[in-house]
């Protein structure tokens, strides 16, 4: 426990920077604007890197702290609120303010010109302080604070653009069903500190012994409810394709890289929680293996480039939760790392080719664009390799991590589910880009070439797509099995121990290498350059993510909305018409009392003196009757 | 004589003030009729003094006779202010305290 | 004592009545001063000497002599009471009913009081016994009344001698 001052700085630099932007929207122009959005958050990344160097130099199993207040005290239970660097706080820290920093750089070129450009940068520094709170607070109610203002934050950014219609109802429908699980989460929390009277982490821990083991279930599994809607996973996965009307950085940073996987965090975080209960982890699996696999294969259906990359931003966080779920605690924040790299730099790649295509998403009019963007073709090459698990490519060693361990720890159903998500990974990302950069050039390509014949945009956004480009390949070396494990050493002292380190397994290794290859090749050979240019037509059951939408819509929106009728016909006649109806009570009542009061001093007088009289007849009778 | 008899005098004298005070229409004359009422209401004092070989009811009637030549002052002062000029006395026609219009 | 008593209510219900029909003012203020002599014989016959004598010097004599000067001062120019109809409409049976009410419920309370009015004996309502009473039983009253009768003064002083102009801007924010 020793305090450090690098981490507040984490926090605070995205909050100012969010503040200035906000009061400076108007004043500042769109270049200091975006140079203050960037380098705030720049600033919390060096901060993060010196808090980690800081904990380096400490001895193992040393954490940071940095308290800030005590909050509220009833009972039994204190609340105080702290900072917390440990190593999972601090490596998600770095990533969420790593990757942030490029994709703050990215938008200065992505979102010039919007005019409202600074209310932008004000919503993503935002997002970043409210993400590091979520990862480096010290105790569940840190968390949820920082959760729930990361909702906020999503949701001012996926209705960004609040003028279209479906960009708000997209930002209404995440709003909502991450919301419905922040109330399961909220409930975890009251019911874990009426049971462990602490809410401070390692408090909390302490006491884990003594519990019954339903209650710690229960309690895991209602913190998973809010991780899953957080992290888009089965069931509670819907908003996630449709938060992509938000601006394509925003997509990168929030519904990609960092705030989906606050699920994973919560899972990693409480893991001694999850371990204790064990049938919670055992869910965490399952919700992780199905939807690594549900992801995969919608996504290999879509045809809108980023609705593709949703549903395998889905499918990449369930493999997440997958290693998580089987005790590869480290795997699963490997992982995390890595994806964060190849799908920000997926995402920010196809706000380039979108960019340049005026904002046409649609796959089927792309096509050969290989030959006019070699850079942003090379970067979706890299990226889309890494995510299908091509060696030496990042996705690569830390997918190949969690599947072993899931093998080792004795799941070979989870293991086959997460085999054959890979190979539909690798179809799906050789779809896309076989559909995006080979072939002919498409009708979009052909309607945008003429105007913009040079560059493939600003330096400021293929700056952070290159070094993400480079994060994409390396991030992986990190882990090669048998020669290297920097996270499992790094993360050793949140985990002391308890997580499961896969050893190398040549069978997972040979297994989805396969399963990658033969994805690969079914993609290049359906969706070959010669290919008849496919035609729209109605969506098929995985387009339409088999229509798990229009069933929550029936079981849920529907009967809320007749319900909200028949609240709205009872408020306007019922609650109305009584609050109207004493109104008027009141006002004709005025108006008879105003004659009273007319100032006549004559009238006045019968009122007093007949007023008089009646209370002396009432009195004597009062007096008689006794 | 019974204190009855003066009690009856003292309720004719302030049943008498009070309908002068709201029958008439001339400001001074509802003064005046003010002061039967405290004149009845001092005689009721008086008379049950009497009853009772209590000297305070002389002093509670005192304190009336003082009150109400303050009383008499405040209020003629205030017919002064707002009847100089007019060539009518008429309460009716007064409704400072009223709503206006 | 009877005849005291039989004058004196004579000549204060007659003043009363006076008081309430008369037609001018000024004859209301001698039915006024008949009153208040009646009202004197009848504490007088009360054995209250001190208070008979104050209400003679006190009222039939300083205030009366005020209301004079206040009707002369207003009615010296004033046509003779030609009054129009009143706006406020049946306030006579209004009037007629409250006052009935009045009488009925306080008269019950009227005439069961018991005892009767002795002949004079001792000091009782004399100057001394009053003088005793008011300065010690009833000291705060006594300076509590000196208090109402500056506060009177005061305000009488400030009432009317105001200049005119500032009166009727006053008035005209009254809004009559």
């Amino acid at each position: 426990m020793v305090s450090s001052s690098y981490l507040p700085g984490i926090l605070l630099w995205p909050l100012a920077g969010a503040v200035v932007t906000a009061l400076g929207r108007h004043r500042f122009s769109q270049r200091s604007l975006a140079a203050i959005g960037s380098g705030t958050v720049g600033l919390a990344f060096l901060h993060g890197v010196a808090a980690w160097l800081q904990l380096r130099s400490l001895d193992p199993g040393q954490v940071l702290v940095f308290p800030l207040w005590r909050w509220a005290a009833g009972g039994e239970l204190a609340v105080t609120l702290g900072l917390w660097g440990d190593p999972l706080a601090l490596w998600w820290a770095l990533i969420v303010t790593g990757v942030g920093f490029l994709i703050h750089l990215y938008s200065a070129g992505y979102m010039a010109g919007d005019p409202s450009f600074g209310r932008y940068y004000a919503q993503l520094n935002y997002f970043v302080f409210a993400m590091s709170l979520l990862v480096l607070s010290d105790g569940l109610v840190g968390l949820i604070l920082g959760w729930g203002n990361v909702g906020l934050a999503s949701y001012l950014l996926i209705g960004f653009w609040h003028r279209r219609d479906a960009a708000r109802r997209a930002a209404t429908k995440a709003f909502l069903i991450t919301q419905a699980g922040e109330v399961a989460m909220l409930l975890g929390l009251f019911w874990a500190a009426a049971a462990f009277g602490e809410l401070h982490y390692p408090a909390l821990f302490a006491r884990l012994e003594g519990v019954p083991q339903g209650t710690l279930t229960a309690i895991s599994l209602l913190l998973l409810v809010g991780a899953v809607a957080k992290s888009a996973q089965l069931p509670l996965h819907t908003w996630l394709p449709d938060a992509m009307q938000g601006p394509t950085p925003v997509s990168a940073l929030i519904h990609a890289a960092t705030m989906v996987t606050a699920g994973v965090f919560l899972v990693c975080r409480m893991w001694p929680l999850f371990s204790a209960s064990g049938v919670a982890l055992q869910v965490v699996a399952w919700v992780g293996g199905l939807t690594a696999l549900f992801g995969a294969v919608v996504a290999g259906a879509q045809w809108d480039i980023k609705r593709v990359l949703a549903y395998s931003t889905m499918s990449q966080v369930g493999y997440m939760l997958l290693g998580a779920g089987v005790g590869a605690f480290a795997a699963s924040a490997f992982h995390f790392f890595t994806h964060a790299f190849f799908k920000a730099l997926l995402f920010l790649a196809a706000g380039v080719v979108i960019h340049r295509l005026d904002g046409e998403q649609d796959l089927r009019r792309m096509g050969g664009l290989r030959r006019s963007m070699p850079f942003t073709f090379a970067s979706f090459l890299v990226g889309l390799g890494a995510l299908a698990g091509l060696p030496p490519l990042a996705g690569f060693f830390s997918k190949d991590e969690i599947l072993a361990a899931t093998r080792q720890a004795g799941e070979p159903l989870l293991w086959a589910l997460g085999v054959a998500a890979a190979a539909l990974t690798a179809y799906y990302s050789f779809r896309l880009l076989a559909l995006a950069f080979l072939g002919p050039e498409g009708p979009a390509v052909q309607a945008t070439s003429s105007r913009r014949a040079g560059g493939e945009g600003p330096w400021t956004m293929l700056l952070p797509v290159g070094l993400l480009l480079v994060g994409a390949v390396a991030a992986g070396w990190l882990a090669i099995p048998g020669v290297t494990a920097v996270p499992a050493q790094v993360l050793e002292g949140t985990f002391r121990g308890q997580a499961f380190h896969p050893e190398g397994d040549s069978l997972t290794l040979t297994a989805s290498l396969l399963a990658a290859l033969v994805g690969m090749g079914v993609a290049l050979a359906r969706f070959r350059p010669s290919r008849p240019v496919p035609q729209v037509g109605p969506p098929g059951l995985a387009e339409a993510g088999f229509e798990l939408d229009r069933l929550f819509r029936h079981l849920t929106v529907e009967p809320g909305l007749a319900l909200a009728r028949v609240v709205a016909w009872v408020d306007r006649r019922g609650v109305d018409g009584l609050v109207n109806g004493l109104a008027w009570l009141t006002g004709q009542a005025g108006e008879r009392v105003r004659r009273l009061h007319r100032g006549q001093v004559r009238r006045s007088v019968v009122t007093l003196l007949g007023g008089a009289a009646l209370l002396l007849v009432g009195s004597l009778w009062l007096l008689s009757s006794f | 004589m019974p204190l009855a008899a003066y009690l009856l005098v003292s309720l004719v004298l302030f049943v008498l003030g009070g309908l002068g005070l709201m029958i008439r229409r001339n400001p001074l004359v509802l003064l005046m009729c003010v002061e039967l009422m405290w004149n009845g209401a001092n005689l009721a004092f008086v008379a049950l003094g009497r009853g009772l070989e209590a000297m305070s009811a002389h002093v509670f009637a005192f304190v009336v006779i003082t009150v109400a030549a303050a009383e008499v002052a405040i209020g003629l002062a205030i017919l002064v202010l707002v009847f100089r000029g007019k060539a009518r006395q008429d309460v009716d026609e007064v409704n400072l305290l009223g709503e206006r219009g | 004592m009877v005849l005291f008593f039989l004058l004196g209510s004579l000549m204060a219900v007659a003043g009363a009545s006076g008081v309430v029909v008369a037609r001018k003012p000024v004859h209301g203020v001698i039915g006024m001063i008949l009153n208040f002599l009646g009202l004197a014989l009848l504490y007088v016959s009360l054995q209250a000497e001190f208070l008979a004598v104050v209400q003679i010097i006190v009222y039939a004599g300083a205030v009366m002599v005020l209301f004079l000067f206040v009707v002369a001062l207003l009615t010296a120019h004033a046509k003779p009471p030609a009054m129009g109809p009143s706006p406020l409409r049946g306030q006579g049976w209004r009037a007629g009913l409250v006052a009935v009410l009045l009488l009925t419920a306080l008269l019950p309370v009227g005439v069961v009081v018991p005892g009767r009015a002795e002949p004079w004996e001792g000091d009782f309502g004399g100057v001394v016994r009053f003088g005793q009473e008011l300065l010690t039983t009833h000291l705060l009253a006594f300076e509590a009344l000196a208090l109402v009768l500056m506060v009177a003064v005061i305000g009488v002083v400030i009432l009317v001698g105001r200049p005119p102009q500032r009166r009727r801007g006053a008035r005209g924010e009254g809004g009559s």
